[in-house]
């Protein structure tokens, strides 16, 4: 998988989703891939891995111990917005997708748009 | 079956702080009479070890019918410091694992310790010394070093995947707790 293949898909989806304010891709254990982002407040690739590979793990841990069945995804509700997260494997390589949506962005949309681009990084 | 949180009286929470790999997760897990909470996915860097904790470990102890302690296990790499924050209130004990051979400097484990202990009058601190059986350990040198530092806490050779080793420190610290409770009382009557 190629950084610059991954980074045009990124800048391409925030260019066509206005309410999408940040694509991101880390390891499975927090260190950053890649990040794109039109924050009003930047937010540090570290910051965003650390947090992301952490809430995953947890998502992963309620859906062994509390709910069953495989993650899908973990995501957080805020006022400003919706953080989406998803683990996916490429390449043997256990990676954390996550993307941040404005509240316009409905969550069933968000969903489908991490959902479309964990496939598309798949198929890269 | 989950205990209610309202059922239990007394409730301890003793945090597992140190390095990567000094044996956190391996400890609750030894310790915990519940299947832990564990948070370990596949390193994608060496670090020494095939697993790592990015989010946090629980596991729980009972004491009683109405008295439990709670074991928090934290990440040991920095970039996690949003999970310490979360944790560090209310600890009513903190064990520090080193691992031998691979010791953080003593202005470090100052560092470290400061974070999670605000009186230490207050909250006991045990200090376990780990993989001992790979690589020895100056025991007396390094309570010296810490001593030098303002930290005087016990420290043991531990095995974490042992529950005779990991116990050991779990029992100072409750004895700790015991005779600060004993002095506070004394002090008050």
């Amino acid at each position: 998988m190629k950084k610059e293949v991954v980074n045009q898909l990124f800048e391409g989806l925030l260019d066509k989703y206005f309410d999408l304010k940040m694509v991101s891709l880390c390891t499975s254990d927090g260190f950053g891939v890649l990040h794109k982002a039109r924050l009003d407040d930047e937010v540090e690739l570290d910051r965003v891995s650390a947090i992301t590979s952490s809430l995953v793990s947890l998502g992963n841990a309620s859906s062994k111990q509390i709910i069953g069945g495989n993650l899908h995804s973990t995501i957080v509700e805020t006022d400003s917005g919706n953080l989406l997260i998803k683990k996916l494997k490429l390449a043997e390589k256990e990676l954390v997708l996550s993307i941040v949506t404005s509240k316009k962005m409905l969550l069933g949309e968000a969903n489908y748009l991490i959902s479309q681009c964990a496939k598309k990084l798949t198929q890269l | 079956m989950l205990t209610q949180p309202e059922e239990i009286a007394v409730y301890r929470k003793l945090v597992v702080i140190g390095d990567v790999g000094a044996g956190k997760s391996t400890m609750i897990r030894t310790l915990s009479e519940i299947e832990t909470v564990d948070t370990d996915v596949a390193s994608s860097k060496n670090i020494g070890k095939p697993l790592t904790t990015v989010g946090i470990d629980y596991g729980r102890i009972s004491l009683g019918e109405d008295d439990a302690i709670g074991l928090y296990g934290v990440p040991g790499q920095k970039r996690y410091s949003f999970i310490w924050d979360m944790v560090k209130e209310d600890i009513w004990g903190c064990v520090l694992l080193l691992k031998s051979g691979q010791m953080p400097s003593p202005e470090k484990i100052l560092e470290l310790v400061n974070i999670f202990i605000d009186d230490p009058n207050k909250t006991p601190l045990v200090i376990g010394l780990t993989h001992t059986d790979i690589q020895d350990a100056n025991i007396g040198g390094l309570h010296a070093a810490l001593k030098a530092k303002g930290i005087n806490a016990p420290i043991y050779s531990v095995d974490a995947r042992k529950k005779q080793s990991s116990t050991l420190l779990l029992h100072t610290v409750l004895s700790m707790q015991n005779a600060f409770e004993y002095s506070q009382k004394q002090t008050l009557s």
